[in-house]
């Protein structure tokens, strides 16, 4: 069962919290609130925990970064690994799960500005 | 995803759909995607007219909607896409919103007696997002779905092996037209 610690934060102080782990890793988001969906998010992280993410076709359409970690797609997935505690880049496959374009041509924010409000 | 291609969400009430059956059932034109990336509590569909392929997620616990398509469509891929946004929305009685940023006042819902209004801005966004891939990734129009543009147009884009998350490569430099706003047209 997906363990309560781990999904989406419900308070303000969670959602601090996790803007400043995910800033702390480096990782800049690129999309703005409008994108984000907060069901989605805990859905796959409850999948990627029970071992039901199809981590085969994820690959096909990996997390795609920027030079300087700029998050450009996949945003989703990466919120849903941290609170899952899985490191992408060690997710065994023939094909790797997160990839990096030479350029970043989006704007750029904070993560407190995009995570999905707290319910 | 995001950067790749450009999403509009709709919703209804609990009446919308009563399950992932009754979407497909009710609107045959779209049939099951097998490339999407499965996810408990959504079903994806594809539209594909021969000339486009618009993808749409359905989930029917929320009854919301997602439709997307990839920016390397040829152009007309937008009025097909608002084609498409007015057959759902008038199907399943639901309101619409662009999923991307946009301005304050053009992100909120619109229903089917505002869908003049949204059309006239979605193609504003669209003509933007498409410019801005076009730039990016070159004028090749292809109509794909998000998993062929991954392979054909940005996987060869991208870098050799990475050891980790972030900051690992060297700024390579921007391209010519780095956008600091998603201004509608």
């Amino acid at each position: 069962m997906f363990a309560p610690s781990t999904a989406y934060p419900t308070t303000q102080s969670g959602r601090q919290q996790l803007a400043d782990d995910l800033t702390s890793r480096g990782l800049i988001p690129t999309q703005g609130q409008q994108h984000f969906d907060r069901d989605r998010i805990n859905k796959m992280a409850e999948a990627m925990l029970n071992g039901e993410f199809d981590w085969s076709k994820a690959s096909l359409q990996p997390v795609i970064l920027g030079p300087r970690g700029e998050v450009m797609g996949g945003h989703h997935r990466v919120i849903a690994a941290h609170l899952a505690g899985i490191e992408l880049l060690r997710i065994p496959g023939p094909r790797p799960q997160v990839q990096v374009l030479p350029f970043n041509y989006r704007a750029e924010f904070d993560w407190v500005d995009v995570l999905p409000d707290v319910s | 995803m995001g950067f790749e291609s450009f999403q509009v969400e709709l919703k209804g009430d609990a009446n919308t759909f009563a399950s992932k059956g009754a979407f497909g059932d009710r609107f045959p034109q779209a049939k099951p995607d097998p490339d999407a990336i499965p996810l408990a509590g959504s079903a994806f569909f594809i539209v594909d007219d021969g000339l486009h392929i618009v993808e749409i997620e359905v989930s029917d616990s929320t009854a919301r909607m997602s439709i997307r398509f990839t920016l390397c469509h040829p152009g007309s891929i937008i009025q097909a896409f608002l084609n498409l946004l007015q057959d759902l929305i008038a199907t399943f009685d639901m309101s619409a919103r662009i999923r991307d940023d946009v301005r304050v006042e053009h992100s909120g819902w619109y229903s089917a007696a505002r869908i003049e209004e949204f059309s006239s801005i979605v193609s504003g966004y669209v003509a933007n997002r498409r410019s801005e891939w076009i730039a990016n990734f070159g004028p090749e129009e292809v109509a794909a779905n998000t998993s062929e543009v991954f392979r054909r147009i940005v996987l060869p884009s991208c870098l050799p092996k990475i050891k980790s998350m972030a900051g690992t490569t060297p700024d390579v430099g921007t391209k010519a037209n780095r956008l600091a706003t998603v201004e509608p047209t």
